[in-house]
């Protein structure tokens, strides 16, 4: 069923924008049976790439933002609001204006610098929240929001400086999966892929972790393991993701927490529900987006925590 | 046979508290109690038991191997755990909570179904199998902790006052419910008990402990006695022989 849907919503997507085309023409191009090169072009050098590369990170998005809820044991956590997605989107940053404000090459793309920096504001937001041997809920919160604000800030405060040559400021912080192109798709999949594959791979001890720590020792699991794989494979796609589209919150943060209330916490539906309706949610999100304000575009964060507004 | 053996102890918190164990042991079938009062150094046993804590000094003896050189998987296919109370955040079932019992026997696709409906059916939380953990009652949910427990097949169960907050009747149909199992099925039993009375009623030995020390240890006849009660918990009270199990009872004076 949720294979239609999202064929479905692919057709929908794809014909709705400044240029709209019927669903008859979008089924005809896509049966490779066109008789308008024009749709075509739209179809498949627009359209097509973003809003495959939408769901693609909706799903990353959502899926990311499961498994911190689970392993950090709250639902509040999202990657946007332990300061992951600031970091990686502070390196993206960085990366933009060595490259092309100071013209030097570097040996690694963009989405390692985007990780990089993901990871060190990671392990700052962890550090600083840490009491002891424990991290509580409510610090890694408070340190996530600080983290995050401050890596936005010198976002901010680069694009300004160095406005002529970066993209908008609102692309990094705000979010827009305008830019995407088919070649992008490849790695987006490849960490979607990566991501299920652990969960289900660590099913059981991803559960037990969500559970508490002291009933994973007690069932002969080292949770810390467990936390920092999941940790790692996630501020990797979502640091992909950053590099890609910005800074998107909210998806990872509501859409788990819905899902949940239907699947409960089984890793399997849970991380099977996220990635099906995190890509829908994302997917009309980018389609209000580009829609109503055409033939201009509103960025997709504010849709995103506009809807997320909702749910509070 | 010893399965368990704790031998000139030391381990301390931050140099606030000190515990010491020259010699404890459990054998097999054996059901012994930890009393004493808060802050004895009860709860510190058992979290040097599961590993949480690490000794400083002095040896662990589980079936002739020195503990921290079990692998954690290993550890816990001997010793399963049911704690004072178990919470989660999340909407996990019954079954979800058994069967991560299981874990420390797991290979990639083994599923153990069996001997977790096997175990259910014993301690009768078959029936709510499908029930979200939360939604359950106390009594109901420890009962679930024991079940899980059991369905890890371990030789020794460690309870860490598992029944404190739970009522009278619950009470007795938990504690029962492992007696049976040290009895029937040979299982070795090390349980932390607040209640006194509880821990006479069904102990083959009793521990006492006072600021971090084993001060007396033996039947419960020869030690829960008003002398040693006095002592330990600074309370007057009578001992009297339950009328049909002949274990001494204490009846506190006020």
């Amino acid at each position: 069923m949720g294979i239609v849907f999202i064929i479905l919503s692919i057709i929908l997507f794809t014909s709705l924008g400044t240029v709209k085309i019927p669903f008859k023409n979008v089924i005809l191009a896509f049966a490779n049976n066109s008789d308008n090169p024009l749709y075509d072009r739209i179809i498949f050098n627009l359209r097509l790439p973003r809003v495959i590369g939408t769901l693609l990170i909706g799903a990353i998005l959502a899926i990311a933002g499961n498994d911190f809820q689970m392993i950090i044991k709250n639902p509040l956590a999202d990657p946007f609001i332990i300061g992951i997605s600031s970091g990686a989107s502070f390196g993206a940053v960085i990366y933009t204006a060595l490259k092309s404000v100071y013209g030097i090459d570097l040996p690694f793309g963009i989405e390692t610098f985007a990780f990089i920096f993901a990871l060190i504001a990671t392990i700052i937001t962890f550090s600083l929240a840490k009491e002891g041997k424990k991290i509580p809920v409510v610090s890694l919160i408070l340190s996530g929001v600080i983290v995050g604000f401050v890596f936005n800030s010198i976002s901010t405060l680069f694009t300004v400086l160095f406005w002529q040559n970066l993209l908008h400021v609102n692309f990094w912080l705000m979010g827009s999966t305008g830019n995407i192109v088919w070649n992008d798709l490849i790695i987006l999949t490849i960490f979607l892929v990566l991501q299920i594959a652990v969960n289900f791979i660590f099913k059981k001890h991803i559960e037990v972790v969500a559970m508490g720590d002291e009933i994973s020792i007690f069932s002969g699991i080292n949770p810390e393991k467990i936390k920092l794989i999941v940790l790692t494979i996630n501020v990797f796609a979502v640091s992909v993701v950053v590099s890609k589209a910005g800074i998107i919150g909210f998806v990872g943060l509501i859409i788990p927490h819905l899902v949940r209330k239907i699947t409960g916490p089984n890793i399997y539906y849970s991380t099977i529900g996220s990635m099906i309706y995190g890509g829908i949610f994302l997917g009309f999100a980018d389609l209000f987006s580009r829609y109503l304000f055409r033939p201009t575009e509103l960025p997709i964060g504010v849709t995103t925590s506009l809807v997320g507004l909702l749910f509070l | 046979m010893k399965l368990l053996e704790i031998k000139n102890l030391m381990f301390s918190y931050n140099n606030h508290f000190n515990l010491e164990i020259e010699y404890l042991y459990l054998e097999k079938g054996e059901f012994v109690s930890i009393i004493g009062p808060n802050g004895s150094g009860k709860t510190t046993v058992l979290k040097l038991l599961t590993l949480l804590e690490k000794k400083k000094s002095g040896e662990i003896i589980l079936f002739d191997k020195e503990i921290e050189n079990y692998s954690k998987k290993e550890l816990f296919k001997k010793i399963s755990v049911v704690p004072q109370e178990f919470f989660t955040s999340f909407d996990f079932t019954v079954e979800d909570i058994i069967s991560t019992g299981r874990i420390p026997y797991e290979t990639l696709f083994s599923k153990d179904e069996d001997i977790i409906i096997k175990t259910m059916k014993k301690t009768n939380t078959l029936k709510f199998k499908e029930r979200v953990y939360n939604t359950l009652s106390g009594g109901e949910k420890q009962r679930v902790m024991l079940t899980r427990a059991l369905v890890q097949n371990t030789d020794i169960l460690l309870l860490d006052e598992f029944v404190s907050q739970i009522d009278p009747g619950y009470t007795q149909q938990l504690v029962r419910m492992v007696k049976e199992e040290s009895v029937k099925n040979n299982k070795s039993v090390l349980s932390i008990f607040h209640d006194v009375n509880l821990a006479s009623l069904y102990s083959d030995r009793i521990y006492i402990f006072k600021e971090g020390k084993i001060k007396y240890s033996g039947k419960p006849e020869e030690i829960i006695t008003e002398k040693i009660m006095k002592e330990i918990f600074d309370i007057d009270c009578i001992i009297t022989e339950h009328p049909t199990k002949k274990k001494p009872q204490v009846i506190f004076e006020y």
